[in-house]
Parts: C-alpha cells; structure tokens; sequence
C-alpha cells in the first residue's frame, strides 16, 4: 500500500524532489530555473507520484481479476494536466506553498503548460472527463486514442478573419507520457486478398501485398480524486515498421527510404478538424483503423494473459465506441477471431456484440460517417470482405423481421448504393454492439425516432439514453476556487465526489450574506476574465457588467449567428432609439472554425465586424462590449466559464446532441438563456424552469414545420420591423463599412436560402428573454438566489452520475477500490 | 540474402542470417528456394534471426511453395519470431505455412 501522498511530510518531500528535478533535468537549483523549466521540474515530480500509484492500480485490478472497460475515441481533449494532478492528488497547496517560498505565484508556474489539445470540442471533452470520472470512481476504465503531434490548429486572429497556425504541443516532450516501445504493436494496410487455399485444402483469403505500420503506445496516467486510483489513457503513435526502406536502400535512394519512413509516420500527425472528417480521406480512415488495431491488439494481448480461448472476452473486457469513428472495431474484432484464433462466425460474432457499446454523437446527416467501398477495398481489403458477409448474415435476419420490405432493408443496409457505394459506419456500429447509446434525453428519443427508426424497431432493447456529464474537479474545484472554496465551507468538502451534495446550498439561496459571497465570488472571476482581455486584446472590459458568453466551436446550427443579431438588435435600440439597457453588458465569444467550413468563418468575421463597431462608439460606451477571445481551449474555457453571468445554448432545437458547456455554466452559477434542446431541458427542468430563460421553437415544431415546408423566413425578414431593421443594417455595411458587401451572404442565408437554423423564427423570442434577464440582473440578490439554486441542482450533470450509468446498463463494471478504501458513493441520488 | 545452409539426414536446413525479410532480400531468397526446390525435397526454413516479415517476404515465401510442391519436396518453417508470427497470423499465412517452433519439431515432422 502507498503511502498517502498528503502526509505532512508530503510538503518537504514535494520539495525536494522538485529541487532533484531541477538539478537532473536542467543542471541548475530550483532557484536558477524560469518560466517552463520551473513547470516541468515541478510536473516531474508529480509524475514520480502518479507512476507508483499507476502500478499499484494495475495490480490492484490484476489481482482481483476485475473486468475493464475501454474507451475507444479519436478524441481527448485534455487540456492542462499539472493543476488536475496535484488536484487530484491532494499536492496543490504544498505546490503553493514550494513556490511561494521562491516568492512564485503558482498560478503563473501552471500557465507555462502547453494544453493537449487533441479533440475538436464536446466529444473529445467528454472523453477526457469520463476517464477523470472513472478513476475516482476506481474503476477499470482505459482510454485508447492516438498521440497526435499537432492538436487542433491554434487560431489567431487577422483583422477579423481566422488564422489557423500548427499547435505542435509535443516539440519540448510532455512529461505525462511514457514511452513503451516494448509493447509495440504492427498493423498492416492496403493490399488485396488472394483466394488460396490452405493446407487442408479450404478457402483461405490470404491478405497480400500489405504495408505495415507500427504503433507505440504512450501511457499518460489519470489520477483519481484522492490519489487511490490511477489509470492511463494509452494514446498510439504509428511509427515505420524498418528503420529504412531497404529496396531504396540497396539502391543507393538513401532520401527516398527516408522520405518512406516519414510517410508512415504521417498516420499520427495531426488530428483532423472536425467538419473535414467527412471528406473521404483516406489517411483519415487508416488513422481510424489503426487505433482501432492498435487499441484490440493490446488488449487481446493483455486477455489471453490470464485466459483461454475467448467465450469470457465479454466478461472480462467492454469496449465503448466514442461515435462511429472508431467503428472498424468490428469488423476488426471479428477478423482476429476467425482469422487468428479460428473461431466459427457465429461464435465470433456473438464475442463482438457482446464486448461493443456504441455511443452516438450527432444528428447532423452530414456528420454521419460513410467510407467509400472503392477506398476501404484499396486501405482495409479483408475488412470489406468480413463487412460484407456481417451485412449479408444482417439482412437475412432483418428479412426475417421484416418480409416483404425491401425498401426497409434498403435503408438499414450497412452498405449505401450509388456511384460510389458507401459503408454506413453507424449502421456497423449499430450491428455490432449490443447497446446504442444518445448523450441526453432528447436526443435518444431522436436517434430513435428520426435517426435510425428501422433499427429501433428491429432492437428496440438496444437503444437507451445517457446524459452526459462534467468531471466538478476541474471544472468547478480547478477553475474556479473562489466559488469552490465557498461551497466547501457550505456543505462540506464532499460535493467533490458527490455532486448531489450542493443541494445542500438551497436553503443559503435565500440567505443574505451567503448570496453576497457567492456574488463576490464571481466578481473575483470576472476580474480575472477582465485582466485577461486586457491582457490579450488591449480591451477594457468592466467587470461589474453582466457577463453574456458564448463560447464552443463555430457552427450554424449553434447559432453565433443568433447571438450576434441580438447585439445588433441591441446596439441599434441604444443608438436609434435612445433604449438604454437595464444592465451594462459584455458580449465574450470564443470558438474555433473548422478551416475548411466557410459559413463558420464568416460568422467570426462578423462577430469582429459588430465588435469593431460597438467597441468604438461613444454612444455605448459603458453599455455594451463585445469581446471575442482567440484560439480557445480547455484552459481558456477554464478562465470563462467561472466568470458568466449567462451562458447561451441557443442551437436550433433538434440539432445538439447535448452540449456539455451548458453543464459547467450552471456549475459555475451562470443562468442559461437557451433553447428546448440536447441537454437543456434535463438542466432546465433540474434547476427550476424558472431559474432558466428558455425561449425559440422546440424541436417538434421544427420538424413540423420542416415536413409541412412551412417555414417562410420572408415573413420576419419582411413583417417583423425589428427584424427588418436588423438585417437593413447588415445590408447597409454598418459593420462592414471598409469590406462593403461582406456580410450580404448572412442577409442572403437567412431569407433567399431558406434559414435553414431558424434565426428569424427565433430572434423576437430571443431578444423578449434577453430583455427578462436583464431584469432579472438588475435585482441582484434574486439573480444570486437563481444562481446558487443552479449550482445547488446540478448534481446530475456530473460525469460520475453518467459513469456509473455506463458502468451499470452497458459494461457491468464494478469499482475496484483499494483494500479498506471506499469509493465515493452519489448517496443514491442518481440512477 | 545472407544464409546458412545444413544437411541434417535428407532434410535441407537454410537459416536466414539478416534480421529482415523484404523487398531488399526477398528475391534473393526466392531464388534459393526454387534452387533448392529441385534436388532438395525435404526443406527447412529456419527464421530465428528474422525480426521483420514484410509484405514482399511474405509474397516470396508464398511463390515458394508452389515451386516446392511441384518438385515433389516439402517446407517447413521454423523458429519464427513473434512480431513475425504475428503478421503471418494477420494475413492468415500461417494456413498456408507449415510452421513449426523448434528446429527439432520441424526435422521431427519430416520423420513421422
């Protein structure tokens, strides 16, 4: 058993080793080093700690034989890891004290980390707070994904217009990984399948004129909430499979053998933006199978360690797949088993279904995965070949089910037909995992109803919904101490790992001086958010100003676009018409736009077109800022969150899955203006509907109106004056007086095109809530009583309350607690 | 290809002495085996040394055994590295090849 690493003296110890680190790594005392050197001495430290208790846990598990779960995503949008680990491990306040010693703001020592950047957005979030959730939980839960060399670009911004530039996070090494080499594992690509026959004489597809590539795994420790529990997210870097292409070589083309090396180590380089996925491109599918191959061939590796033959692989190993992106799981599975271990189809396949879950992500049709079968023929050709024969065994059963219906079966093909045929990835998914999972209630009803309806009523059982969650370590404990501090002295350290313990806060909501606290709290954020634009922008932003923010990738269904219309609306009602606003207000923005997704460019243009204006005009001076802060990411959502007063969820209803910033706003003691979508209306109905500004069509109605083709966007743009006036001023250049003409595309999207996200239906509505909240806003200790109650009911939005779930209804995972500890328990307020 | 030849009774032991198998060396064995494949009907392919198969060693061991088949003679192969084993597994050559762990067995199966 380690010791606890919070013992006093931890502190001396803490100390010490950050000094040998010092010396070890950089030849000079702690005292001597600056900046990133401090960071890493430090982070060194921190790892020494992490990596023995790593090993405790795996043997921990080992011994009780527990079964695992792992996470199969392209995805992990980490963020920062050292102010999480010392977190985590009880270390942050000897941390603190070690630099102040050095008369060092640890704050500033914890800046100097690069962010891991290695998802788009909530999925890959997501990920990374479920693996924090499943270590404190104790729980046998793995991460598998790929070690990208460059994260998401990292945006700057060029007079208004995104620039994306390389995020190469890796260049000075990250302390968090461990190199294991040893534990390689090869996975070949392209070729063709020869029919031969084997020695007996029967069919043997044999896989020819393959390359191979190699995978090395990087471990990076996740360390559970009190130090009991580490597991490890293993992340694979492909790597060529020989030093040197030897028939270049041989003939003397030194560069070309080179060059050939470089290409295979091309698979792992750089995470694809999301909305480019879609692309077909083919060093996109081979990245998707690698991790899958990489990701089964350690784990078979790990199983037939401690068994025989594979009737128990399902009851020793569940596999969960993030989206569909890491759906050629399947067939990969089913291909070692009856190529490899020779197991009869039937018995395979019933090991795959058994071992699969399959979550889905999106309703977008667009984002909804489709390989072309000329490419996986030419990258994977003996999994075409098992997909073929899954769909072939699938339709006869779906035959069964369904006589006579040919038009059905069609639609529930995994392979779509046209020029060229296409393999449906979520169809496979579907076919291969017992269980299909949306991410809010909503959105499983959807993915029911409108998504995949022959499936469900083929398997209706296999459907069910878990709402996502949010790990409150980092996104309440780590970002925002002020609020967390005050909490702790409220109810009790215990929220930490129970989130259900803040409805402990409902009867202080009503309580004076707690209410001015928790208002002091949020100053103190806003303050940090107002250094912070000064910082970065040169813009003085008043923190006493109601704080509206919107921040998450740029995209029309989203709806910045909304947003932005408001501000307008708003800056035209003070400058026109003399309205002043009840409040003062600034506007924060923060997103990325996929590089190649034009429409989503335009809207940060335009957001930086209003706020040039706005900003400028004496007229609203005091009144209205609009600020939209750069190349955001998990630290910088870490710094924004804690400081809203509002945070706006205004995607079209039927469109976001269910959003999970929504979840750290109200965390955090924002109010939510939002629409009836993804995981809205399970927070809107958890913390009060009267606690939340809810406005705009719901998701039915959309759908009602889009069968009906009802919806005649003219009719606002022609009938509603302050809509009229609105899109006159975009029409007129008033935001775009040097580029005339750049912003006509929006006034043409939104009427000629159809507004196919429903603005204009929405904007009176919208504009009628933000004028409530402003109200609301102006009465101070009733927004704070709002606020707290907020905070108070979120319990359910933790990634605990959604791992437990997974681990009850999908995986049967069990906690694996260390002997006489006990795993923090949701006092049965979930489930 | 570097390569160690032995008589052991009336099998033909040859031990590849490189550490990879592949498009550099790969024709080189291939020719050793179709020389081989005419007078030598009992061959035994000793791999230990080899760490790396690719796809153009694989080829050449699977041009191979038609050649010896025809001849009338026999391949076994032997003592195969597991990254190697591995690959043969992916690819299902491992059907095609009669392989074998030791030396011993291999020398072993020819006597029974």
């Amino acid at each position: 058993v380690l010791a606890d690493p919070t013992t006093p003296r931890s502190r001396a110890e803490l100390a010490d080793d950050a000094r040998t680190h010092a010396r070890h790594a950089f030849a000079h005392s702690l005292e001597e080093l600056a900046g990133s050197e401090l960071w890493r001495a430090l982070a060194l430290s921190v790892r020494d700690r992490l990596v023995d208790r790593m090993v405790a846990t795996s043997d921990r598990y080992a011994r009780a034989r527990a079964k695992r779960v792992a996470y199969f995503s392209m995805e992990f949008l980490i963020g920062r890891s050292l102010r999480n680990n010392l977190l985590n491990l009880g270390l942050l306040d000897e941390a603190r004290d070690l630099f102040a010693g050095l008369r060092l703001r640890l704050d500033d020592v914890l800046d100097q980390e690069p962010d891991a950047a290695l998802g788009n957005g909530g999925l890959g979030r997501l990920a990374a707070c479920f693996l924090d959730s499943l270590a404190t939980l104790d729980m046998p839960g793995y991460g598998y994904g790929i070690n990208y060399e460059y994260g998401l670009f990292r945006q700057e911004i060029d007079n208004g217009a995104q620039r994306e530039k390389p995020d190469n996070w890796l260049t000075y090494g990250t302390p968090w990984q461990i190199h294991r080499p040893s534990e390689a594992v090869q996975v070949p690509v392209y070729g063709r399948i020869e029919h031969a026959r084997d020695r007996a004489g029967n069919y043997n597809p044999t896989w020819l004129d393959w390359k191979v590539l190699v995978g090395i795994p990087h471990d990076m420790p996740v360390v559970g909430y009190g130090g009991r529990t580490v597991n490890y997210l293993r992340l694979f870097a492909a790597r060529s499979a020989n030093e040197l292409d030897m028939e270049f070589f041989n003939t003397g083309d030194y560069v070309k053998a080179v060059e050939r090396e470089i290409l295979s180590e091309t698979v792992t380089k750089v995470l694809y933006p999301s909305d480019t996925i879609a692309a077909g491109r083919e060093l996109r599918l081979i990245q998707e199978y690698f991790l899958v191959a990489c990701g089964l061939r350690d784990i078979i590796r790990r199983y037939l360690r401690g068994y025989t033959g594979f009737e128990q692989f399902p009851d020793v190993v569940a596999v969960q797949l993030n989206d569909t992106h890491p759906t050629l799981a399947v067939p990969e599975l089913m291909r070692y088993l009856i190529d490899e271990a020779d197991l009869p189809w039937e018995k395979a396949w019933d090991v795959v279904q058994r071992t699969f879950g399959f979550t889905n992500h999106t309703l977008m049709p667009e984002a909804l995965e489709k390989w072309p079968v000329p490419l996986l023929e030419r990258v994977l050709p003996r999994h075409l070949q098992i997909i073929y024969e899954i769909n072939r065994r699938f339709l006869e059963e779906a035959g069964r089910a369904f006589p006579n219906d040919g038009e059905r079966l069609r639609r529930l093909s995994l392979v779509e037909e046209g020029e060229p045929k296409q393999v449906r990835m979520a169809h496979l998914a579907i076919v291969g995992s017992h269980s299909v999972n949306g991410v809010a209630r909503l959105h499983s009803e959807l993915v029911k109803t409108s998504l995949v309806p022959d499936f469900f009523a083929l398997w209706p059982k296999k459907f069910n919904n878990k709402t996502n969650g949010v790990t409150q370590r980092r996104w309440l404990l780590g970002a925002n101490p002020a609020l967390a501090d005050l909490l702790t002295r409220t109810v009790g350290p215990g929220w930490v790992t129970d989130l259900s313990l803040l409805r402990g806060l409902e009867p202080v909501a009503a309580d004076a001086t707690f209410r001015d606290e928790f208002l002091r709290s949020k100053r103190s954020n806003q303050e940090r958010l107002a250094r912070l634009a000064r910082d970065v922008l040169r813009l003085t932003v008043d923190p006493a100003a109601l704080f509206d923010v919107q921040i998450k990738r740029i995209h029309e269904y989203k709806r910045q676009l909304l947003n932005v219309l408001h501000i307008i609306h708003r800056y035209l009602e003070l400058t026109e018409d003399g309205k002043e606003p009840a409040a003062p207000r600034v506007w924060v923005f923060a997103g990325k736009a996929a590089p190649g997704y034009w429409a989503a460019k335009q809207i940060i243009r335009l957001i930086h077109g209003v706020a040039r204006v706005v900003n400028a005009d004496p007229k609203v001076r005091g009144l209205m800022k609009v600020v939209f802060l750069p190349d955001y990411r998990v630290s910088l959502a870490e710094v924004i969150i804690p400081a809203a007063d509002l945070s706006e969820q205004i995607s079209t209803a039927g469109t976001e899955a269910s959003g999970t910033s929504n979840m750290k706003f109200a965390m955090n003691g924002a109010l939510t203006v939002g629409t009836l979508d993804g995981a809205n209306i399970e927070i809107r109905e958890a913390v009060g509907p009267e606690n939340f500004f809810v406005f705009g069509l719901t998701a039915e109605q959309i759908q009602d109106l889009k069968r009906r083709g009802a919806y005649n966007p003219f009719e606002y743009a022609r009938g509603r004056p302050l809509v009229r006036r609105v899109l006159d001023a975009l029409k007129a250049d008033r935001f775009s007086a040097d580029h005339p003409g750049l912003f006509a595309w929006v006034v043409r999207a939104l009427t000629e095109d159809g507004d196919r996200y429903f603005h204009l239906a929405d904007l009176e509505p919208y504009i009628d809530v933000q004028q409530q909240a402003d109200r609301v806003y102006t009465d101070r200790p009733e927004w704070a009583r709002r606020a707290v109650l907020n905070v108070a009911r979120v319990g359910d939005f933790s990634s605990d309350r959604t791992i437990r779930e997974y681990a009850r209804d999908i995986w049967d995972l069990k906690p694996v607690p260390p002997d006489g500890a006990i795993t923090p328990s949701d006092n049965g307020q979930s489930g | 290809v570097e390569s160690h030849q032995e008589q052991v009774g009336d099998v033909t032991v040859i031990e590849l002495l490189s550490e990879y198998l592949d498009a550099g060396n790969s024709g080189d064995l291939k020719n050793i085996l179709a020389d081989l494949a005419g007078d030598h009907r009992k061959l035994v392919l000793d791999l230990n040394r080899v760490t790396f198969v690719d796809s153009s060693g694989c080829g050449a061991l699977i041009a191979a055994l038609p050649r010896v088949h025809s001849a009338g003679g026999e391949l076994k192969l032997c003592c195969i590295n597991p990254p190697v084993r591995t690959l043969f597994d992916i690819v299902r050559m491992q059907r095609i090849l009669d392989i074998h762990k030791t030396r011993d067995d291999a020398l072993a199966a020819f006597a029974r």
